[in-house]
């Protein structure tokens, strides 16, 4: 007992002091409210889950907002998190996603935003400076610009903007089975595209 | 619809996008589970755009992250602190009229409650209903469960029997095949050579006719010789006849209780030793 005692405690100590972690030991330690995972996630994640966010509300007066939310969520839904429906990393990366889009669309943003051309942004960062707000998107690397157009604009309708599959068919005008698979085509072309960054 | 068909339909981009529908999720999740392929290229596909999250990052302003550590806090000290304050508030002019609020909030706590329990009421004797309804059912599902296992101890008690018998060593087995007429028909005859008893295995004959029965013949000789009626609670179980010596058995369908000597023309299967 007194053993077991001091061996977990020693393990708790150990797992203070690391410094990296396996998806695995972070969960539990945020499952543990424990406050070297939040340092953890937010260290390795915050930028991440920051681009997403600056990406789909466009401001950083409301990413500030939104990302407060976003890990706040993660911290209290943790237990919620099933591994045999997806990664922890893609887990917060749609939270991040759908409270962002979820933000848009309780202020009223959304259907100006579907209404509105895409964001220059979205195509070309040589022109970033000439947009409003310019100074929000300094500094942005854009993947997505090493696509062809079609394909960008359909990661940018479906992951940033929060289109269904239906709303994107009939935007673009294409059938909904041409959707999906032109979306698995547009994302081995970025996964191909990504290999470069790492 | 095969593995690559499936992978290449866009169902697991879909997924991740959270696109897919209910039924579309639980499929592909079901899939995941026992289809390697399928569940690499999920993780394939997660790691595509969690890399896409990781080259596009931007680093936040410096003190964001106090600021989010900070609102954890509150939220848990919140939750932690309402529960016990109500109950702590002295009762104070300027407290009255919160206090006649939280006495109107009780009262129309106090419906909701008794709204709560008719519910549960209602349900617990739904629920009741239910439960004897499926009783019954469930009783005439044990009926038909313990008659199905009836039947299957008796074939497996057959099928024990048969064993015996072929792992018997004194037991000559004699194939009997189906003559011209009745190709189809088979038969085996089981003869103990320590015992001399003939068993016979007929259940691959057809079905005799009512007043009808099968008659097992030994030849000794040339000789037909009467080696007993068949039923089929004899099948494999209990010996026809005692045999001493033959050549060959056959088989006919007589009359019932067996004739003298075997009608030709209604021979079914023959078998030499």
């Amino acid at each position: 007992m007194t053993i077991c005692f001091i061996l977990l405690h020693l393990n708790r100590k150990i797992k203070a002091i690391k410094t990296t972690y396996s998806e695995e030991e972070l969960i539990v330690l945020l499952k543990e409210k424990n406050e070297t995972g939040f340092h953890y996630l937010y260290d390795h994640y915050s930028g991440a889950l920051y681009g997403i966010i600056l990406r789909i509300v466009q401001s950083k007066e409301y990413t500030e907002e939104v990302i407060q939310d976003v890990f706040v969520k993660i911290w209290n839904s943790i237990h919620q998190y099933d591994s045999s429906k997806g990664r922890f990393y893609t887990w917060i990366i749609n939270i991040a996603r759908n409270t962002a889009i979820d933000y848009l669309k309780s202020k009223g943003f959304q259907n100006e935003l579907k209404n509105q051309p895409l964001p220059d942004f979205v195509y070309n960062t040589t022109e970033l400076s000439t947009v409003n707000n310019s100074s929000d998107y300094i500094g942005f690397t854009n993947v997505l610009e090493g696509l062809e157009t079609d394909k960008q604009e359909l990661i940018d309708l479906a992951y940033y903007q929060g289109y269904t599959q239906h709303e994107i068919s009939e935007k673009l005008k294409i059938p909904l089975g041409t959707v999906k698979t032109k979306m698995r085509n547009a994302l081995m072309k970025l996964r191909d595209l990504l290999k470069d960054y790492q | 619809m095969n593995t690559k068909e499936y992978i290449s339909s866009g169902i697991i981009e879909s997924y991740i996008l959270g696109h897919a529908s209910p039924e579309e999720a639980g499929i592909l999740e079901c899939v995941m589970k026992n289809n390697a392929e399928v569940k690499a290229a999920f993780e394939e596909a997660q790691k595509t755009l969690e890399h896409l999250a990781t080259a596009q990052a931007v680093t936040p302003p410096s003190d964001l992250k106090s600021k989010i550590w900070n609102k954890i806090q509150q939220e848990q000290t919140v939750e932690e602190v309402i529960p016990s304050v109500s109950t702590n508030v002295p009762e104070t002019k300027d407290h009255r009229e919160a206090t006649e609020r939280v006495i109107i909030k009780e009262n129309t706590q106090w419906k909701t409650y008794a709204i709560a329990a008719s519910v549960l009421f209602l349900i617990s004797v739904a629920g009741n209903l239910f439960w004897m309804n499926s009783h019954s059912s469930n009783k005439k599902e044990i009926a038909l469960l313990a008659a199905e296992k009836q039947a299957q101890d008796q074939a497996m008690e057959k099928m024990n029997r048969k064993i015996d018998m072929f792992s018997n060593p004194d037991m000559q087995m004699v194939m009997l095949k189906g003559v011209e007429k009745h190709p189809d028909s088979k038969a085996m005859v089981f003869w103990d050579k320590k015992t001399k008893e003939v068993y016979l295995n007929a259940e691959k004959l057809p079905k005799a006719p009512a007043g009808m029965q099968y008659q097992l013949w030994a030849i000794k000789d040339g000789q037909p010789v009467s080696a007993g009626m068949y039923t089929e609670d004899k099948d494999s179980r209990i010996a026809l006849a005692n045999i001493s010596n033959a050549q060959a058995f056959a088989i006919t369908l007589e009359k019932e209780g067996g004739s003298k000597v075997p009608t030709m023309e209604n021979m079914f299967v023959m078998g030499e030793i």
